[in-house]
């Protein structure tokens, strides 16, 4: 929860996000009513409907209450909010974000540990800007404690893969 | 009496049980403080270890693994800003601005006393109370079940944030996505939208470690250039000065964790929830603010949530029903060695009652150990590169999620919620609420609709019994009270007050 990470004012692409939640809720609102609709008021729709009802209105005051600065709010020095990008999605977040996509879709073909081992290296050579080689032992180091920790001691069954044989 | 104490010293002389209650505690604290292992994973695998085993050999390390493991949910709270646990993230709030101001050996030496502090309370008011104090969570209804999840959700929503709006959007997503699925009550499908994987609902546990876990590691995606704050590891022991003034801050938010951990089917998170808003209330003149570092927001939780240790022992030993989720498990594993947690137990195997409690305050005992001398290791966690940890802790997140019941679909559940949670976390939305929502939603749902048939259906039977009821009228006023703090006037009344008293000090 950072939550003095961020300050509430100038943050680009706010008012969309609310926007999007607002039209968010209104759906969840008719598919909650869909549910049971207004039959009983102990029906299993109720507490979805009250649910969406407390998203819907918080969303829209959250969005008439935007931009505006809680009164003498600062932003501490040190602090992430300080030095922070002010852009929505910087392109290493972007890159990291795909990067964390392929891994998840790719983990029940390839299989836990080689698509952890490319999934670290390649997050790894981009971000820590350290030798490749720095970058591989590390890779292998820390699939070698996973691995031993979830694998042999918890006994986690782990996606296989295409490399079922290969690692159990 | 005396039966009693040979039935506690069992755990206390027998060199294999010792060792095993040691063990279960070191395994708790660690496995519990791996970022994507909650401690109800923990519990859940490292019970699944004892099936076999005597009785006793599996008590002391189930003993072990929970004061254990919700003692660890706090340090990755503390470290990263991910609790490790639902019971932690009340002291992530000022635990984490403390690691930020360079002061985590400080914040953990300080948790580490605390929280055996509080755990000792909640043993032995589990030795002392147990008969009296379940006798208490029976007088509840369904109404106040309804109401402590709501001052749950509420508070978490209040307690930090820039928006009391966002805040209560968080709460109520939580809940929303805790009713995907089929209908408990009824079996009626609930946003299911005819697809088989929806309607086995959404695990919570992926929920949690998405928003805290991957959403986290991609907001530290945005500061990776930051240096890692050197940690201050020069002092671990609190001074007897910072214990004296706090040892009574740390007595009352005991006895609350004490008395909500007793309640069914509320845990050490609403304890810690309710002691960090006990301390924010009941502290003047806090040395860092609330939300920034202050060590009161910390003592309170710690001492809380593991005093809901032995509180949750209540109800799950005498009425078999569970605290939290992790007692949920454990009592599955009592059933398993042939046990009947309820109100016959103590009666019929009052050995094992003072076989647990004997082990409990063993683990106590062995957490203070453990907790002061693995402060200088854990602390490097922080100054390890964040280019380095944060692809680590999104492994650690996906083999986390999917551990739970081996499925891939939790996995991707747990990346969607991962960028929600960075989106809601870039735009000052909490994602606390959310988690909390997640947890508390299916009781509440169940608790309004049980509510709601006791009323027959009518509305103004149904809001009648809310003041007409003496606890469940205790209950709504404190909800109101939450609720009208909000309210922009109060506000704005209680800022000029304090203005008006700091030139005053």
């Amino acid at each position: 929860m950072s939550q003095q990470d961020h300050p509430s004012h100038g943050r680009r692409g706010e008012r969309v996000f609310i926007a999007v939640l607002i039209v968010f809720s209104a759906a969840a609102l008719w598919q909650a009513w869909l549910i049971a609709g207004f039959t009983k008021l102990s029906s299993p729709g109720v507490f979805p409907m009250l649910a969406a009802s407390v998203m819907l209105i918080s969303a829209l005051f959250a969005f008439r209450g935007n931009p505006a600065p809680a009164p003498g709010q600062k932003i501490p020095n040190g602090t992430p909010a300080a030095n922070d990008d002010r852009r929505v999605l910087p392109a290493r977040v972007a890159l990291m974000t795909v990067f964390v996509i392929l891994y998840v879709l790719a983990m029940p073909s390839l299989g836990f540990l080689l698509d952890s081992g490319l999934f670290l290296l390649a997050s790894f050579c981009y971000l820590w800007k350290k030798p490749f080689w720095m970058s591989l032992l590390t890779t292998l180091f820390s699939l070698l404690v996973i691995h031993l920790l979830f694998r042999v001691v918890f006994q986690v069954i782990l996606p296989t893969g295409v490399v079922r044989d290969l690692f159990l | 009496m005396p039966d009693a104490l040979s039935f506690f010293a069992i755990a206390w002389l027998d060199p294999w049980l010792v060792m095993l209650t040691a063990a279960g505690t070191f395994a708790g604290i660690y496995v519990g403080a791996i970022p994507g292992l909650s401690v109800t994973m923990a519990t859940s695998i490292l019970i699944s270890f004892t099936f076999k085993w005597e009785v006793n050999e599996a008590l002391a390390l189930i003993s072990g693994v929970f004061i254990g493991g919700v003692y660890g949910g706090s340090r990755t709270a503390i470290l990263l800003n991910i609790p490790g646990a639902p019971s932690a993230i009340a002291s992530a709030l000022d635990g984490y601005p403390m690691a930020q101001q360079g002061k985590a050996g400080e914040a953990i030496g300080l948790t580490t006393l605390m929280s055996v502090f509080g755990g000792f309370i909640g043993i032995l008011a589990l030795a002392l109370f147990a008969p009296v104090i379940s006798g208490f969570a029976l007088m509840f209804n369904s109404r106040d079940y309804l109401l402590l999840g709501l001052i749950g959700i509420t508070l978490v929503g209040t307690l930090s944030g820039e928006s009391f709006a966002k805040g209560a959007f968080a709460g109520a997503l939580g809940v929303l996505i805790s009713m995907v699925g089929l209908d408990p009550m009824t079996a009626e499908g609930r946003f299911t939208f005819g697809s088989v994987t929806l309607m086995g609902g959404i695990p919570y546990i992926a929920a949690m470690i998405g928003f805290f876990g991957v959403a986290e590691a991609l907001v530290q995606l945005r500061q990776l250039d930051l240096p890692a704050v050197r940690q201050k590891i020069g002092r671990i022991l609190p001074e007897w000065s910072s214990i004296k003034r706090y040892f009574w801050l740390a007595l009352r938010s005991s006895g609350i964790g004490t008395v909500i951990g007793a309640l069914p089917g509320t845990g050490g998170d609403i304890a810690a929830l309710l002691a960090y808003d006990h301390a924010k209330r009941s502290t003047r003149n806090p040395e860092h603010p609330f939300g920034r570092g202050a060590t009161e927001g910390l003592v309170a939780p710690e001492s809380a949530n593991n005093a809901a240790v032995g509180g949750a022992h209540i109800p799950m030993l005498t009425l078999g029903i569970p605290g939290d989720a992790v007692t949920a498990v454990i009592i599955g594993a009592l059933f398993i060695h042939g046990l009947k947690p309820g109100p016959l137990l103590l009666i019929e195997t009052p050995h094992l009652f003072w076989f647990i409690v004997g082990s409990l305050t063993l683990a106590n005992c062995f957490l203070l150990l453990f907790g002061l001398t693995g402060v200088r290791i854990f602390t490097r966690i922080v100054e390890c590169p964040k280019a380095v940890m944060i692809p680590l802790i999104i492994v650690l997140s996906a083999v986390g999620t999917y551990a739970i019941q081996n499925n891939v679909t939790h996995v991707y559940w747990m990346l969607l919620f991962g960028l929600i949670g960075y989106f809601m976390k870039i735009y000052g939305f909490q994602v606390g609420p959310v988690i909390l929502g997640v947890i508390l939603g299916p009781m509440m749902d169940s608790n309004y609709r049980r509510a709601m048939l006791g009323a027959r259906g009518d509305i103004s039977t149904f809001l009648w019994n809310f003041v007409s009821h003496p606890i469940t009228f205790v209950l709504s006023l404190a909800l109101m009270g939450i609720l009208l703090s909000q309210l922009p006037w109060v506000q704005q009344w209680r800022r000029r007050r304090t203005d008006r008293q700091r030139p005053a000090t």
